[in-house]
């Protein structure tokens, strides 16, 4: 999988392409926890590239958002795969998340 | 020719002769040239001066001695005349009779001639009995008859006993053709040098045989009545003769029939009697013999590998040869299939043809074939194709095309290499083999059905089932001829490639894995190559593969409890009909029931529980066992 570190509007912005796998969540973790663990938290992740997720890739995104929420922020999912919006679906997690179809709509959704 | 002078005409001249005496005359001679015909006194020296009268139309002389006075000169004139006439009438009268006895003798051999003729029905003794007959009955030295068919060659038949040259014959016979009015040759510029004579009437047969009798060498010379009686004898024999051609006719046509009925019985009985059937393909074959037995063939089989053997063709020529060399073909095509190394058709046709060019070439016929190969295993048609046509195939979403044939057809040269080609197979591909007779089928006017016509029809006929391609093919072509009997046979094999067999195993492979996130990775990666390359959707695909990921991970965290040195075994398969997943780990047993696992609430942002959830919502069957230090876990997926 490859992790794109960005911003958008001073907002963080994480990019993940390919297979998100219980193998690749360490990183994920990382900078979620970077960007969760201070002030109002306000992050986008945009999964235009990825083609497979898990569910315990899902948890770890899932652990970001109750961060973001406990602080007044959340957490924006964007450019949503089929493949991976089936599993959103099937997980019932489309209605935990608030997903959006590009980056610039998920920025300005704050 | 006039005969000797009858007793009756003697008294008269007797009488006459008296009268004469009275008058001096000593003696009174009638002559023919220097013959003495008749004399009074019958002997006498006659010495004395003589009146003399001669007639030169009858070559008479009247000589009477001892009379000199020319005033009795018109007396002996009248007598003479009266003598000439006399004998002339009793030629005449002796003419008649032999005539009358003649034309007797000649109505008792014209019956015995019918009666001769009544029974035989065959043509040379036929022909014989009227030379011998004519023969004797006109007193020739010998006869011929000269046959002409229709821009055939003459055909001279001569009785042994008195042959001419067979060219002389036909020369006679020519010159009499040319004007059949004229009957009787003998100057030496129409008839040959070894004849003398020859006399020709006509042989009335069939309108399509043009036939004349000769007569040569008559003893004097040919009349008026010989043409008749020889036209009489030529027309008696002519209709007998016409009789014993129907009758040869019919038997050869009775002959025909009964080799017609066997090379039917044979074609019948070397064509399959049941299509066999291949899951994932439906075939349908079939032949209609034309009234005249064609040489078509067909033959469909299944190996034992399930590979499915089929062949067409038609071997030229009708009748019992074609019979024979079709059911010898079809053997060889039979046992040489079952022994065919995979893939090549081609490596049969070399052995047919090796096997049978001597015999084909022999009576000159040869057959065209194809023989086809269809594995569907591997979706795969191979052919080789010894000249046969029309051969279709019509691609589920494509343009049909018309497969020419790559070789030249068994049984023309003895070392030919033929050749394999090979079509890839989708679901819905039809493959069509058939015979001449489809596309050469004509319609009263004389236009062909065609191979363009077929190729469309079938194009828009691709979506039926293989058995209602061909009947509605064979109802077209039909209604195409309308009227027009059918020519040909019309033998067809249509493939249809169909869905796959359901039970059939796509994939089937396990490995073993370390226990880690990263090892997993692996057979849930070569799951979903299996899966690509089997067909199934991309969606299915990519929710099994989740599957076997949750699985896979579950055990990784919790019957190993994250330990990267165990080992986890991983068992997949899959049919047209389901995928099956299993996993084998040692680790701790799995303390969980299935049917309570349930995905957690969205609103309760869960993090964990996920995993099992799907593999439950996503499988129609999970299955636990734990046995003697063994988890096992079975996966099952129904495809649709």
């Amino acid at each position: 999988m490859d992790i794109i570190k960005s911003s958008r509007d001073n907002l963080p912005v994480l990019q993940l392409k390919g297979r998100f796998d219980a193998h690749e969540v360490e990183p994920v973790n990382a900078w979620l926890a970077e960007h969760t663990g201070k002030g109002e938290a306000r992050i986008i992740v945009n999964l235009e590239g990825m083609n497979f997720i898990d569910s315990t890739a899902l948890s770890t995104l899932v652990r970001g958002l109750k961060n973001c929420r406990e602080r007044n922020g959340d957490l924006h999912i964007c450019s949503l795969q089929q493949p991976v919006r089936v599993i959103f679906e099937l997980t019932r997690l489309d209605k935990a998340f608030d997903i959006f179809p590009t980056e610039e709509e998920a920025a300005k959704g704050f | 020719m006039i005969p000797e002078i009858s007793a009756k005409h003697r008294d008269a001249f007797k009488s006459l002769s008296a009268g004469w005496m009275r008058v001096g005359a000593t003696c009174v001679q009638l002559l023919r040239g220097d013959e003495v015909l008749i004399g009074c006194p019958t002997s006498s020296l006659c010495n004395e001066p003589s009146l003399l009268v001669s007639s030169f139309a009858s070559g008479l002389t009247l000589q009477i001695y001892g009379v000199t006075d020319p005033r009795w000169t018109p007396t002996a004139e009248s007598m003479l005349d009266i003598f000439a006439n006399l004998l002339t009438v009793d030629a005449d009268l002796d003419n008649l009779t032999a005539a009358l006895v003649e034309t007797q003798d000649r109505l008792v051999a014209l019956y015995e001639l019918t009666q001769a003729t009544r029974r035989t029905l065959d043509i040379n003794s036929l022909l014989d009995l009227l030379i011998k007959q004519s023969q004797h009955l006109m007193d020739v030295d010998g006869g011929f008859v000269v046959l002409k068919e229709k821009d055939g060659k003459p055909l001279v038949h001569q009785v042994s006993e008195r042959p001419i040259h067979p060219a002389h014959a036909e020369a006679a016979a020519t010159l009499y053709m040319r004007d059949p009015s004229r009957h009787i040759f003998k100057d030496s510029e129409t008839v040959p040098l070894e004849l003398r004579n020859v006399m020709m009437v006509t042989l009335p047969v069939r309108d399509e045989i043009s036939a004349a009798v000769g007569l040569f060498n008559k003893t004097g010379k040919f009349t008026t009545p010989d043409i008749k009686l020889a036209k009489a004898i030529a027309g008696h024999i002519g209709a007998q003769l016409e009789n014993a051609m129907l009758h040869k006719e019919a038997v050869e046509r009775a002959r025909l029939e009964t080799e017609m009925d066997i090379a039917r019985q044979v074609q019948t009985a070397i064509l399959p009697q049941s299509i066999p059937q291949v899951k994932g393909l439906d075939v349908f074959a079939e032949s209609n013999p034309a009234f005249e037995v064609g040489g078509d063939f067909f033959d469909v089989s299944t190996r034992q590998d399930d590979t499915l053997v089929f062949a067409l063709g038609d071997v030229t020529g009708k009748g019992m040869p074609a019979a024979l060399l079709m059911s010898m073909t079809h053997t060889i095509i039979k046992s040489a299939s079952r022994n065919m190394p995979f893939n090549h058709p081609h490596q049969v046709l070399n052995r047919l043809n090796h096997d049978m060019a001597s015999d084909f070439s022999n009576v000159g016929m040869f057959t065209t074939v194809m023989l086809g190969l269809v594995d569907c295993a591997n979706c795969k048609l191979h052919y080789s194709n010894a000249g046969q046509s029309p051969i279709y195939f019509i691609p589920a979403n494509g343009e049909p095309a018309l497969l020419e044939a790559q070789d030249i057809p068994v049984g023309i040269l003895d070392a030919v290499e033929y050749t394999t080609q090979s079509l890839s197979l989708s679901v819905g591909d039809v493959f069509v083999a058939a015979s001449d007779g489809f596309p050469e089928s004509r319609n009263p006017a004389g236009e062909m059905y065609g191979y363009e016509r077929m190729r469309t029809f079938l194009s828009a006929s691709r979506h039926l089932p293989a058995r209602e391609i061909a009947s509605a093919l064979l109802a077209d072509v039909n209604t195409f001829c309308g009227t027009h009997p059918q020519d040909d046979d019309r033998t067809i094999v249509i493939l249809k490639f169909e869905k796959q067999d359901e039970k059939r195993i796509m994939f089937n492979e396990s490995l073993i894995v370390r226990a880690t996130y990263e090892d997993i990775r692996q057979p849930c990666e070569r799951l979903r190559a299996n899966l690509d390359q089997a067909g199934i959707s991309e969606e299915v695909a990519s929710l099994c593969e989740l599957s076997l990921q949750e699985l896979l991970a579950n055990l990784v965290d919790h019957a190993y409890e994250g330990d990267p040195n165990r080992q986890i075994t991983v068992r997949m398969a899959g049919s047209q009909k389901q995928i099956f997943l299993q996993t084998e780990d040692t680790g701790v047993p799995a303390n969980l029931k299935m049917d309570e696992v349930h995905m957690p609430e969205p609103e309760d942002l869960a993090e964990g529980g996920y995993g099992m959830a799907i593999i439950r919502s996503l499988m129609d069957e999970v299955r636990y066992d734990s046995t003697q230090g063994k988890n096992i876990w079975t996966l099952v997926k129904n495809l649709k």
